[in-house]
């Protein structure tokens, strides 16, 4: 039960729900509620936790921008290339997140040492 | 000079420990609730009776009141008595230094959500002429896949192909949340981007000022003076919060102060000199430092994140905005200058990307208005323009002059506010740099008239910490009981201002119902080729298949020169003529209420002549009616059968 609280264990759930709602095509609350959650928290908890930081307002405020700025270039970068997809999008998302949890759970120490924030 | 730092709250410890035993005793025997329980129980009270009071004035709230002085004339006064119960809340709150933080976080959350949640909770329809257009350019992209650089300038959205970072975005949001277009979340904007500039501001003030009750009091301070509306549904929203981040994180990890002058020795004197002036002015600040200029410890691989993090930051502000990256180039660049950043390539990096995406991404756009971008430049008369209040109406000079108050206002507290902390020996140089940087955009660029409210909009979180710092100026400051007062004082007169200043244009930016249907019944019946006429601007325009259409305006912004003349000596035929041009598939002129209210407040005709041209145009031989509803009519011309849906 230990591992749930730790930010890759959710992160990995989280991104596993994003994919359930969307596969099962859930209806539009439960399914936004899900999707935004994923987007706007996501992309920034797969790689601001290996930052050490440890003060909880620094990180949520940093992993709000990291989601956003990854959101944003991903879905900026494939309108460029016209080859717009949101799925697409929402995948490669998935996958950055997922990369960024495997990496925290595999490697804990390997960025930083844990550092006053 | 004043005693060392922090001397209030060692001096504090010892007795509040005591103070501490005594009181839990006290406590057990059931005579006094204990400190920290009182620090939450009193503001917790007051935040639930304000919670309620709002939840009462929504009910209350009547939108067909509205005057000229905007949604401050439709509020009920349970409204304004759970502001003051917020205002003397907080003011109590976060003189304690025992509030805990999530308290006034709270306070803070619930400013945002009376002023920015009122509008979006009971208009029930997306506010705001703009944000109608935003959505639009989402449609697009969910539409094409792609944006179009080369996209006329006519279309008026032109820019938004040149840097669609905040527009992709929305489409992604937009199709894998399940909503039918951006209008489902558009609304909740204002409320969304206030919120989460929260988070940065801490992070900025928390970089060097270790006063709890002083960074609070600056958040709380900035809320009340952000009037200038740019929280709506843009990419300036989401780039000024990602903007703020950026700036938080160089002053929290990569600050600098100038090196001592024995250490300069040896240095070229014109490298050597501005360095010399600024550490004599951090001499001077000795041991009263509030932390200025003292980095965060961080290992090598930290920084290494957090700089990716940054210049992640400003390709997405670079590709998504065109005035922020220049007000980051501005603020990295004025930080070095002070020789407050250890990250001295930064304003160069951020030119680079910014130079980069117009030249290669955005030269479609950027060339093509070359011509007045150069012509603007140096006319700092022309790029400071203010409403001209002969011109407007009665209530509109009103709130124009509550917005100049305002701002005035915000910039003496700050002032003074600075000033005291000099006295105090704190001389803030990080923080001064960043409220500077902004003001040489006025001389660059006029931004179509709003480059003064801008550079306000960026030099606010500095300004708004100065202005706090004048109740606060130092940690063992400020302890009387004059200074909730003053905090109430002074939150009451900013509160004032921003209520007329930033809500006083809602009678036009507010649509109705009525009107939304009415636009919604034209875009979807229009042929593709179609002119769409509007008696302003001021309505739900572009918002779908926006492309297919030629979006023209009889009166404000958009209007040709020379036209206003002609449509008001004879309007029958000026508008007889627009719209039987056969360049167009068919047209159509849509008068709404909105419309009424912009032509009205903003005087862009005479009174009464948008009415003579509506009856004029109630004329069977020449127009027929197509939609009317209460607020909204569409007219198409009588011998054009094809525009008939």
């Amino acid at each position: 039960m230990n591992n749930l609280r730790r930010p890759p264990v959710l992160l990995i759930l989280l991104a596993a729900a994003t994919d359930v709602v969307i596969g099962i095509n859930a209806p539009l609350p439960l399914r936004a509620v899900v999707v935004l959650g994923f987007l706007l928290a996501g992309p920034g908890l797969a790689f601001v936790p290996l930052l050490r930081i440890r003060q909880t307002s620094v990180e949520i405020t940093l992993v709000l921008a990291l989601s956003l700025a990854l959101d944003t270039l991903v879905a900026e970068a494939l309108v460029l290339a016209q080859f717009w997809s949101a799925g697409l999008a929402l995948a490669v998302l998935i996958a950055i997140s997922v990369t960024g949890a495997v990496v925290q759970l595999l490697a804990p120490g390997v960025v930083t040492r844990e550092v006053e924030g | 000079m004043s005693g060392p730092i922090y001397t209030h709250e060692v001096r504090a410890h010892k007795p509040r420990a005591q103070e501490a035993r005594g009181v839990s005793a006290r406590a057990k025997r059931g005579l006094m609730i204990p400190r920290g329980i009182a620090a939450v129980l009193a503001p917790g009270v007051a935040l639930a009776g304000v919670a309620a009071l709002w939840a009462l004035s929504l009910r209350n709230i009547d939108l067909g009141q509205m005057t000229d002085l905007g949604l401050v004339s439709a509020l009920p006064a349970t409204y304004f008595v759970a502001l003051a119960l917020l205002t003397a809340s907080f003011a109590f709150a976060v003189h304690d230094r025992e509030t805990p933080p999530w308290v006034l976080f709270l306070h803070v959350v619930l400013l945002i959500v009376l002023i920015h949640g009122t509008p979006s909770l009971v208009y029930g329809t997306v506010r705001y002429a703009w944000t109608w257009k935003h959505i639009g350019m989402v449609d697009y992209i969910l539409r094409h896949g792609a944006v179009n650089p080369d996209i006329s300038a006519l279309s008026g959205l032109s820019a938004n192909h040149n840097w669609p970072g905040f527009f992709a975005l929305s489409a992604l949001f937009t199709q894998v949340g399940g909503f039918t277009g951006a209008q489902q979340f558009a609304a909740l904007a204002p409320l969304f981007f206030n919120l989460i500039d929260i988070g940065p501001l801490l992070l900025i003030f928390g970089a060097f000022i270790r006063d709890s009750r002083l960074r609070w009091l600056a958040v709380w301070t900035f809320f009340l003076g952000n009037w200038v509306g740019q929280d709506y549904f843009a990419p300036q929203a989401l780039t000024y919060f990602l903007f703020l981040v950026a700036v938080g994180i160089c002053l929290t990890w990569f600050s600098a102060r100038p090196r001592p002058p024995a250490e300069l020795a040896g240095r070229p004197w014109w490298l050597r000199w501005p360095e010399r002036i600024w550490s004599r002015l951090d001499a001077a600040q000795g041991a009263q430092d509030d932390g200025d200029g003292v980095p965060r410890r961080s290992t090598p691989l930290q920084r290494v994140g957090l700089m990716a993090l940054i210049v992640l930051l400003a390709g997405v502000i670079a590709s998504s905005h065109q005035l922020t990256p220049f007000m980051a180039i501005l603020s990295f660049g004025a930080l070095v200058l002070a020789y407050r950043s250890s990250a001295r390539t930064l304003p160069i990096l951020m030119a680079v990307i910014t130079a980069t995406w117009a030249m290669y991404i955005a030269w479609a756009f950027v060339g093509g208005n070359l011509a007045w971008i150069i012509d603007s430049f140096g006319e700092l008369g022309r790029n400071s323009t203010v409403t001209d209040v002969a011109r407007v109406s009665q209530g509109q000079a009103l709130v124009a002059l509550a917005a100049r108050g305002l701002t005035a206002l915000i910039g003496l507290l700050g002032f003074a506010g600075f000033v005291r902390r000099w006295r105090k020996g704190k001389r803030d140089l990080a923080y001064l740099a960043l409220a500077a940087a902004p003001f040489p955009m006025l001389v660059a660029n006029s931004y179509g008239g709003e480059m003064m409210f801008r550079v306000y909009f960026f030099a606010l979180p500095y300004v708004a910490l100065f202005a706090a710092a004048l109740i606060y100026p130092a940690p063992g400051s400020g302890t009387s009981w004059r200074a909730p007062l003053g905090v109430m004082a002074v939150s009451g007169l900013l509160l004032g201002g921003l209520l007329l200043a930033y809500g006083g244009r809602e009678r036009m930016n507010y649509f109705t119902p009525n009107e939304v249907d009415a636009a919604t019944y034209l875009y979807r019946n229009a042929p593709a080729g179609a002119l769409v006429i509007g008696a302003s601007d001021n309505y739900p325009s572009l918002f779908q298949n926006y492309e297919q259409y030629t979006h023209v305006a009889l009166t404000g912004r958009t209007a040709a020169r020379g036209q206003q003349v002609t449509l008001e000596s004879d309007p029958l035929t000026f508008i007889t003529t627009l719209m039987n041009d056969d360049t167009f598939t068919a047209s159509y002129l849509i008068i709404t209420r909105s419309q009424k209210a912009q032509i009205e407040m903003d005087g862009l005709l005479p009174p009464g002549t948008m009415e003579h041209i509506e009856q004029l145009l109630r004329r069977p031989d020449r127009f027929r009616i197509i939609y009317e509803n209460e607020d909204a009519v569409i007219f198409t011309p009588a011998g054009r059968p094809e525009s008939a849906p």
